[in-house]
């Protein structure tokens, strides 16, 4: 079973350490299948022998775990404050109105924390890559390429 | 004349830009055996991707470039003039990457290795003195060691500045069978990415002087919580821990000795007060990163209840350090007070931005005018942020006081764990001191009711005032408010949360009385409280403004010049940044406000 594995690779990871972290497997759980199925929580809260509403409340409290199922071009803006005082707002703006006539599933945008390449601001980062410097031009070329890769005119 | 070495950078600013790609061509490229290698980050990010082919700095390198380092560089031994850097203020090329002033100005010892070393390989970072400092440790014992780290003064580089070596002291003399080291790698500070680049570049450093802490503290097993973004940090310290395991640094009976050790890597999962270490052990131990009262200290009472000491990563960095080369090496840099060195990154509206390393006890003006090349685009300097959303803004008058953490604090600001954003006069203050509380609001964890509800109600106001509906007694609340969070809040995010306030409340007063009187933001930012308009006397009718407008709000052509509609402008402020020549100009707003 699936699920029972992930749970024995991250108590592995912390080499016999009984005391292992329910944060740790989760993250293990999330980039398995990118979000928290909640099917699959269901599972683990009696694998760990923890109650659903403790992790329920573990979940909400970190902004890094998500609920529902990613789109398939995520694409986060960097709220740093370098990003802050280059416009990182405005571009985001930009790019949410450029990507209105794409489908609901195919694109994603969120403001996160600071990304740590603010020597780059502002920044972009589309499906894991990241993307320094933006314009406005840069942000238009990167709605062009996701509207190519969805086949979408315009 | 020896083999050439070239180097290519491999942080995340300049694998954004395809480091990778321009690494492949050249390994493919080069036949005369000249070595290729990937090395951490070098700290001046905005000049990526960079390639150094021995000392010789290439900037900008792009794929098309690599044939002609191949060519006339490694095969002519000419040297490519146009790809060198070129200095802002003489235009002139530079070759040797020591003769840039963003280099020249530095101090670079814990960032020594950064750039140089491949951070893949433990060869590499035992060629250049690695462990040796863990070989002395091994040496000298607890005692000793905790002696040499009191004796040199080092203060934790995570921000606070408490003494390392009394830290350690505690954690020594507190009963307990099991102990715990931590390093604490959760750099939450938006604007920061010092912790980031160092474990990157020179990871075996950080874990170099970690083991060297668990021997005087007696730890048998040591935690890493880096943040969950930082994904390619994870990588390089997981390769580093296993490379260190492989040669016998990591394990049982350390070197022959009697000591053993084990390390756990630790992500986060996106919270920003993990990065005070009570919330961050309770993070470890699997439970929501709430922090608790203290005492007991974590020294005393840490992780799973043990002893347990927790430092930053430029600390552990700079612990490595020290047993390398003495005290007294230490010692004679910095200030009395704060002796060694202080690693910035510094970004926001500053020409050089980048990771950098001085002695503590620079002024400000050395660090953003000398190093950092000045202002951007010829604007004028307003305030220096230091310290992220604990810190303050410190104004021009004050660029003269020498960095160290008294200083700082006088200041009303901190030195926080590195953060320096640079804004120039295009920053609204009041916007920017609602940018920092918006981010505490957003991160406060809500066990104590002054961060919780008083950050909220103070960030209501700010909103208030940059919408233009800000009333004369605001300033006052304000002012009590940030006074009731700085002392009653139970941790540091909240005590240190009304900073940004406090700072920009004391020197950019005039700012905040402008947008509650005036209705006016003077930075053109607030929306509704300005206009922008073309200056036509600096127009050079290159049209760049009207490419850049969000809105399509400009109109005209290039022929007969450009004005901007102000119906439809909604002050983004795309064409203040498209504007090569500041032509520009922020006014007061059009329709003014009755009050």
């Amino acid at each position: 079973m699936l699920l029972q594995e992930l749970i024995s690779f991250s108590i592995a990871r912390s080499y016999g350490n009984d005391k292992t972290s329910i944060v740790q497997m989760l993250n293990d759980l999330q980039s398995h299948y990118g979000y928290l199925p909640k099917e699959e929580l269901v599972q683990f809260s009696k694998l760990v022998d923890l109650s659903l509403s403790k992790i329920w409340g573990i979940i909400t409290f970190y902004s890094h775990y998500k609920l529902t199922k990613p789109a398939k071009h995520p694409v986060q803006v960097c709220s740093g404050t370098a990003c802050h005082v280059r416009n990182s707002s405005l571009l985001k703006e930009v790019f949410e109105e450029k990507i209105r006539i794409l489908p609901e599933d195919a694109v994603s945008v969120e403001k996160v924390a600071c990304l740590g390449c603010c020597a780059l601001a502002p920044v972009f980062e589309a499906s894991g890559v990241i993307h320094g410097n933006m314009t406005k031009e840069k942000v238009e070329a990167l709605v062009n390429d996701i509207k190519l890769e969805e086949g979408v005119n315009g | 004349m020896g083999k050439k070495q070239i180097r290519v950078c491999q942080g995340t600013g300049c694998l954004s830009s395809k480091s990778d790609e321009i690494t492949q061509i050249l390994k493919d490229g080069i036949s005369d055996g000249t070595e290729v290698k990937i090395s951490g980050c070098h700290g001046f990010c905005s000049q990526g991707p960079i390639v150094l082919v021995d000392d010789v700095l290439y900037t900008h390198t792009s794929k098309s470039d690599v044939k002609f380092i191949i060519k006339n560089h490694i095969g002519e031994g000419k040297i490519l003039k146009n790809k060198l850097y070129k200095n802002p203020e003489t235009n002139r090329r530079i070759e040797k990457y020591k003769d840039i002033p963003f280099y020249a100005n530095q101090h670079r010892i814990l960032l020594e290795r950064c750039g140089v070393i491949d951070p893949e390989s433990i060869d590499d970072y035992i060629a250049h003195r690695g462990y040796e400092g863990l070989k002395r440790a091994i040496d000298i014992g607890p005692e000793n060691i905790i002696e040499i780290v009191k004796e040199a003064g080092l203060r934790g580089r995570g921000g606070a500045g408490f003494p390392t070596g009394l830290k350690w002291e505690f954690a020594r003399k507190a009963k307990g069978t099991q102990k715990y080291v931590i390093i604490n790698a959760d750099e939450g500070d938006p604007g920061a990415f010092m912790d980031r680049s160092i474990l990157e570049a020179d990871p075996h450093s950080v874990i170099e002087g970690m083991m060297i802490s668990a021997i005087a503290i007696a730890a048998s097993v040591g935690y890493i919580y880096v943040r969950a973004e930082y994904p390619l940090a994870v990588k390089r310290f997981k390769i580093a821990v296993e490379q260190a395991r492989e040669r016998g640094f990591l394990g049982s009976n350390i070197l022959g000795s009697r000591f053993s050790f084990e390390i756990v890597v630790n992500e986060g999962a996106g919270a920003f007060v993990c990065g005070e270490e009570t919330a961050l052990i309770a993070s470890i131990e699997g439970k929501r990163g709430i922090p608790r009262q203290k005492p007991p200290f974590p020294a005393v009472s840490g992780l799973f209840n043990a002893p347990t000491n927790i430092n930053n990563v430029k600390t552990f960095a700079a612990v490595a350090w020290i047993l390398r080369h003495g005290a007294d090496k230490f010692k004679q840099m910095g200030t009395w007070e704060s002796p060694g060195t202080a690693i910035f990154s510094l970004t926001g509206k500053v020409k050089n931005s980048g990771l950098i390393e001085v002695e503590m006890g620079t002024t400000l003006r050395e660090i953003i005018f000398d190093i950092g090349g000045g202002v951007s685009k010829n604007r004028k300097f307003k305030a220096v942020q230091t310290g992220g959303p604990s810190g303050g803004c410190i104004p021009e008058q004050y660029l003269d006081t020498p960095v160290d953490y008294s200083s700082l604090a006088e200041l009303g600001s901190i030195m926080g764990s590195g953060g320096m954003v640079v804004i120039d006069e295009d920053t609204c203050i009041v916007e920017f001191a609602k940018y920092f509380l918006g981010f505490t609001q957003e991160e406060s964890c809500g066990k104590c009711t002054p961060c919780r509800e008083g950050t909220l109600r103070a960030l209501e106001i700010l909103e208030r005032i940059t919408r233009g509906e800000g009333r004369m007694s605001d300033i006052d609340d304000l002012e009590n408010l940030a006074r009731v969070i700085k002392t009653t809040s139970l941790c540091g995010l909240g005590q240190t949360a009304p900073n940004p306030l406090l700072s920009t409340l004391k020197y950019f007063r005039d700012e905040y009385i402008e947008h509650i009187v005036e209705g006016t933001c003077r930075a053109g930012v607030c929306k509704g409280m300005f206009s922008l308009e073309i200056n036509h006397e600096k127009c050079i009718s290159c049209s760049k403004c009207q490419k850049g407008c969000a809105f399509d709000s400009i109109l005209g052509n290039r022929e007969e010049g450009f004005v901007i509609q102000t119906e439809t402008c909604e002050g983004c402020r795309a064409c203040l940044e498209a504007c090569p020549v500041n032509g520009i100009e922020v006014k007061p707003p059009i329709l003014q406000k009755v009050k």
